[in-house]
């Protein structure tokens, strides 16, 4: 009888546990299904390779054999590589370089463009142009640019009796001329940014330096920066995080030469990969520029969290 | 937190690309299909003068097979012709018709998409190879040694023509007990492509091309002119493909660029003859100032600069006039075709493809697969029939090719290259009447090394203090401690 009585409330608890997750099952379910393709693809295309990546960095893999764990291995081989060095030195010199140049100028043009009575919309889309362009189209446009004969670059230089420069041809320039390139391609998108934070500086704190006498500069320090102070920080770390992984650029225009001048991390991941079938040794330099990535994202984080709270 | 979680992830996309290329197995490739134009071994499909315009069809391929099903033997096969190249699809078609006459119970299933290291290793894990599959000169041997190839000696003996097979050229798929792995199908030899009118102009012999590099210097020299913003000479140096035309500079001048002993391989290629050529290559550029003043040229930076007259000469593969032709407008009756010049080597590189077969297949879709091959490739109505329509498609017949054959079958096949040649055939008879010795890109790391070789080219060509010594001694360190020495 007390058998009985104890079995039975144990179903009863059951049955009720069982019930309340078919309610809140069904409660949701329809999020759940709306849900499920997002995930399936993340999982599938985003996540299931991630993790794979993370797995292939400590075997080695040629697609015939079962792959072979080797501990450290890829590390080693892809640290003793005179050219992994080489690759960082490259990618910090453009990113370097793509702040000076890539960071400022943007915010040059927002600042220009916002301050104009006339014609903003067409600065606008003149500045904006450029990043609508399909990367591949800047790319071979500005190799004709930087033809060393009777390429746009050289012309104008001669035009302004300037020395000719060899652009790309020449391990000193290759870097440099790269960031130029990619700053053109990519100001504009940026500017809009900084154009929409300037757009949303209240008009009143203008109108008061005006009647303390401000002029430009003083309200451009005093008024404009401060204000859109958060956002270029913001910015900031993106664009590291972004130009740390160029590719594109060396990929089409140079191959990394001349002479592993504009060789970049990515490209050499890329070499690793899919020219020398190093599967092992690509995936630990992923590894390797993940660890270095995600010191940045935290960065990020940490700046927008930051903002949202100052700003709430 | 989880939005960071995605955003950092995604940061990581990088690993993404690697790991999904391994994720990716077994799926069907989508791999371009050949440009047509010779290039190094890494060329997404080998690009034999053979192979020019073949590549794949896929619907209409399987058609045909009227054949009641579990009756018909159905063959598959890569590089189907290229879908967006209705002559390589005419062409394809034709090949089928024709070998329905022989083979009426085989379907042809060809599938898109030619060799491609990373795709058909994962063809092969994933067991979805195809049974017959064309590859480049470079890669019969490590296949072989794998057992990834068929031994189809018995096949390949048992063909009528057989006999009249090219030694040199069959030893590319045999192994060392002399057991026969696979069809070579067409190929090039490195040579000197030159513009006979830029000769006239600079009062140089268009029927005397340079057969050394000394005279390819005087003559170089003589082509150039700034005025007109054009160079005697160009070279590449990105993409590997610097590596694989140094290779032949290295023949030419004598000697291996790796040389195997006791199991262990030595990078070779900056001994004193490798330097030779690079000192050349230097000289040309800085001394002479007869080259290009754009460097990290391709293939395909260059063809267009020969076809505007903005470079007299260049080490090109015989296949290049064919691109010239189609893809650039040039004058081709304009344009001369020499053997590689030579530094005491007497060597030219020389690539090529061929089919090779799967293992795993049974041995009468094997045979089906064989026949198909052979008739695709030496089959002489089918042949003429090949020329004759790529002749009234305006497509370029009668450029050079590799010699597959000797004795009659081969003078045959002449006859009917010469029946419907519109290219300027006797431009060619220099190159055609050399004799130099054929060999095939370096065994061995072949991409990894010409990568290095890449960046030796690069430094001579856009640094005029480098010195061709250091650079190679770097290169070959470079290549030995990274890379041979990795070999286990």
């Amino acid at each position: 009888m007390r058998e009985s009585l104890t079995t039975r409330s144990a179903a009863r608890s059951r049955t009720g546990s069982r019930s309340r997750w078919r309610k809140i099952l069904a409660h949701n379910l329809a999020a759940y299904l709306f849900l499920l393709p997002a995930l399936i693809l993340f999982a599938t295309f985003s996540w299931y390779p991630i993790a794979r990546g993370f797995i292939i960095s400590f075997q080695r893999i040629d697609l015939i054999n079962p792959p072979q764990w080797v501990g450290l291995d890829n590390f080693r081989h892809v640290l003793s590589d005179p050219l992994f060095f080489r690759a960082w030195r490259n990618t910090l010199q453009f990113t370097l370089l793509a702040l000076l140049l890539g960071y400022l100028v943007p915010v040059v043009l927002a600042i220009a463009v916002n301050e104009m009575r006339h014609a903003r919309a067409y600065f606008r889309l003149a500045f904006y142009l450029p990043v609508i362009l399909p990367p591949m189209v800047t790319i071979l446009l500005w190799k004709w640019f930087y033809d060393p004969g009777p390429g746009l670059a050289n012309s104008v230089l001669r035009l302004l009796g300037l020395s000719q420069q060899p652009w790309l041809q020449s391990p000193r320039t290759a870097m440099f001329s790269l960031v130029i390139m990619s700053t053109w391609a990519n100001a504009g998108g940026t500017m809009l940014l900084y154009l929409a934070a300037l757009q949303g500086i209240p008009a009143h704190l203008y109108d008061a330096a005006e009647i303390d006498g401000a002029n430009l500069w003083q309200r451009l320090i005093h008024i404009t920066l401060p204000q859109i102070r958060t956002v270029m920080l913001i910015l900031l770390v993106l664009q590291i995080i972004g130009t740390m992984q160029v590719f594109t650029e060396p990929f089409v225009m140079t191959d990394g030469g001349p002479v592993n001048a504009t060789i970049t991390v990515l490209l050499l991941l890329y070499r690793y990969a899919f020219k020398f079938q190093n599967f092992g040794a690509a995936s630990a330099l992923g590894l390797i520029l993940f660890v270095v990535l995600v010191i940045f994202s935290l960065l990020y984080l940490w700046l927008t969290r930051k903002t949202m709270s100052n700003e709430l | 937190m989880s939005g960071f979680i995605v955003r950092s992830l995604r940061l990581c996309s990088l690993l993404v690309v690697v790991a999904l290329v391994l994720a990716a197995c077994g799926a069907p490739t989508t791999t371009t299909p050949a440009t047509g134009t010779a290039e190094p071994s890494t060329a997404a499909s080998p690009a034999t003068t053979a192979e020019a315009s073949a590549s794949p069809a896929t619907a209409e391929t399987a058609t045909g097979g009227s054949s009641p099903r579990g009756q018909g033997i159905r063959v598959t096969t890569t590089n189907a012709p290229d879908e967006n190249n209705p002559s390589d699809i005419a062409r394809h078609k034709q090949l089928l018709e024709e070998f329905k006459k022989v083979r009426p119970d085989v379907e042809i299933e060809a599938h898109q998409g030619g060799f491609d290291k990373e795709a058909f290793t994962a063809k092969f894990a994933a067991g979805t190879m195809e049974d017959t599959y064309l590859v480049p000169f470079t890669e019969p041997q490590e296949l072989i040694a794998r057992g990834q190839a068929a031994d189809i000696t018995d096949l390949i003996k048992g063909w009528e023509n057989f006999d009249s097979f090219n030694p040199e050229v069959l030893r590319i798929v045999q192994d060392q007990q002399g057991r026969i792995y696979g069809v070579p199908v067409g190929g090039y030899a490195l040579g000197l492509l030159y513009n006979r009118k830029l000769f006239q102009e600079a009062g140089l012999d268009p029927n005397k091309p340079p057969t050394t590099w000394d005279e390819v210097r005087e003559y170089a020299k003589k082509l150039t002119d700034p005025s007109k913003g054009r160079a005697g000479f160009a070279e590449l140096s990105k993409g590997n493909q610097g590596g694989w035309h140094f290779t032949a500079w290295k023949y030419s001048f004598g000697g291996d660029l790796v040389q195997q002993k006791d199991g262990k391989w030595t990078a070779t290629f900056n001994d004193e003859n490798g330097v030779k050529a690079l000192q050349t290559l230097k000289d040309m550029r800085w001394t002479d100032k007869s080259m290009t003043e754009q460097q990290l040229l391709t293939v395909g930076d260059v063809l267009p600069l020969l076809a505007n007259e903005q470079v007299a000469m260049a080490v090109m593969a015989p296949d290049a006039l064919r691109d010239m032709k189609n893809k650039f407008q040039a004058k081709i009756e304009d344009f001369g075709m020499a053997p590689l010049p030579q530094g005491g080597g007497n060597g030219t590189l020389a690539g090529g493809a061929a089919w090779l077969f799967n293992p795993k297949s049974s041995p009468e879709v094997l045979q089906a697969a064989f026949d198909w091959t052979v008739n695709r490739d030496f089959n002489l109505t089918a042949f003429e029939a090949d020329l004759k329509s790529r002749q009234e498609r305006g497509d370029l017949v009668g450029f050079p090719e590799l010699p597959l054959f000797t004795g009659e079958f081969e003078q045959q096949r002449q006859a009917i290259v010469a029946k419907y040649a519109n290219a300027p055939v006797e431009n060619y008879k220099p190159y055609m009447e050399a004799k130099i010795q054929l060999r095939t890109e370096p065994p061995v790391k072949t991409q990894e090394l010409y990568a290095v070789i890449d960046t030796a080219m690069q430094a001579v060509l856009t640094d005029q203090n480098a010195d061709p010594k250091q650079v190679l001694d770097e290169a070959a360190q470079q290549f030995q401690t990274q890379v041979l020495d990795q070999i286990k």
